[in-house]
């Protein structure tokens, strides 16, 4: 599974350079994957299982990375480092809960966030929660600040 | 241009009752030059939502500003109460900084701007004779800093509110205290020359309208170079 995830890391960078560099795209931002064993559902699992998820992601970073390698057209935003972050220091970030989830998920109509609704969430307020649900989905939050991180490093790299 | 206008009327003004050439009691003095304000750097950490680490990962703390140092067209007016007792109300055009993102914002560029209006009066003592060539002073003010016309540009929006309507701010105007010194040379009986250093102990708050805010010690630094007239 590991090497699988090694595997489409590198498969995705070759995507980048061949299907989107090379066909001339001038700025193509690239994010990488979140740490997913961090996820409501990884926690619950035992510590094993969440430092396969851990590795697997990790490995997919890594490989994606050293595939995208250094272009001036490829800007990687590394989501990994920053959610790791906002886990670490949730205040910083303005979010009141790095480990449950907004939505209910034991209600059975909420298999995953695609079906959450704001009837579906659970109790008190869920407003500034970064997971939407168990398997680690962003809530609308998370993605504000995520749409945020990537603005800003647009602007670094002078792109905006 | 009104300002210098002011110091024309004001001088004609003046020039009518002219007696003493020295800084003695009862001497008006009027001055024109440059003059600098230079703030501290950076500011706080704006409160959340900001970012912690930069854009190559590095911890920086916090989402910060860089407020950059402003010239303007500057001057002042001073009254000799007595031989070495003075009091002093230096005029400017306004300053307009320019604020630009420090700490985990560092090198996005310009976040906007900021005009910046200083009233002081500063009470002074004159060091030396009235009639002495060289005369250092020091000086103690109490100023109003007033801040307006402040503009959040796109870069702003884009990292504090993408997508959604323009982020605005605005600064707080504040009262500070204000230590000075400086130094007149004379070059004639009526012309001198006049260098002076104030550093105003100013703290002020930017709030955003994403309800952010950003405290900032500013503490600016003034410096200017005056050639001046006695009356």
């Amino acid at each position: 599974m590991v090497q699988a995830m090694g595997l489409a890391g590198a498969q995705l960078a070759g995507y980048v350079n061949s299907m989107i560099v090379a066909n001339g795209a001038k700025y193509v931002a690239v994010l990488n994957l979140p740490d997913v064993s961090l996820s409501p559902a990884s926690k619950a699992k035992p510590a094993a299982i969440q430092g396969l998820i851990h590795l697997m992601v990790t490995t997919f970073n890594d490989q994606l990375k050293a595939g995208l390698g250094s272009n001036s057209r490829i800007l990687q935003v590394d989501v990994y480092a920053n959610i790791n972050d906002q886990v670490a220091n949730p205040a910083a970030y303005g979010l009141t809960n790095v480990t449950g989830s907004a939505c209910n998920t034991a209600l059975e109509v909420v298999v995953s966030s695609m079906l959450c609704t704001k009837d579906t969430l659970n109790t008190g307020d869920v407003s500034h929660y970064l997971f939407a649900e168990d398997g680690g989905h962003p809530t609308p939050y998370e993605l504000k600040l995520l749409s945020q991180l990537v603005a800003r490093d647009m602007l670094v790299a002078g792109w905006l | 241009m009104k300002t210098q206008l002011k110091f024309l009327a004001l001088a004609t003004a003046l020039l009518a009752s002219g007696h003493s050439y020295a800084q003695s009691a009862g001497t008006w003095m009027v001055r024109l030059g440059a003059a600098t304000i230079t703030p501290e750097n950076p500011s706080g950490n704006l409160s959340a939502p900001g970012f912690t680490l930069t854009s190559s990962g590095a911890a920086a703390g916090g989402s910060k500003t860089y407020t950059a140092a402003d010239t303007q067209l500057g001057g002042g007016i001073t009254y000799m109460y007595t031989d070495n007792v003075s009091v002093d109300l230096p005029v400017a055009m306004p300053f307009r900084h320019k604020l630009s993102g420090a700490g985990a914002v560092q090198g996005v560029g310009e976040i906007g701007e900021v005009q910046a209006l200083p009233f002081t009066v500063f009470l002074q003592y004159r060091f030396f004779e009235a009639n002495s060539t060289f005369r250092p002073y020091v000086g103690l003010g109490a100023t109003y800093a007033y801040f307006f016309n402040e503009k959040g540009s796109g870069t702003l929006t884009a990292m504090t509110n993408p997508g959604g309507p323009p982020t605005r701010l605005k600064v707080d105007s504040q009262f500070a205290l204000t230590p000075q010194i400086g130094a007149t040379f004379a070059i004639d009986p009526k012309w001198f020359l006049d260098v002076f250093y104030s550093k105003a102990m100013l703290t002020t708050t930017t709030t955003l309208s994403t309800g952010q805010k950003v405290d900032a010690a500013l503490n600016p630094e003034s410096y200017g170079f005056n050639v001046g007239y006695k009356f």
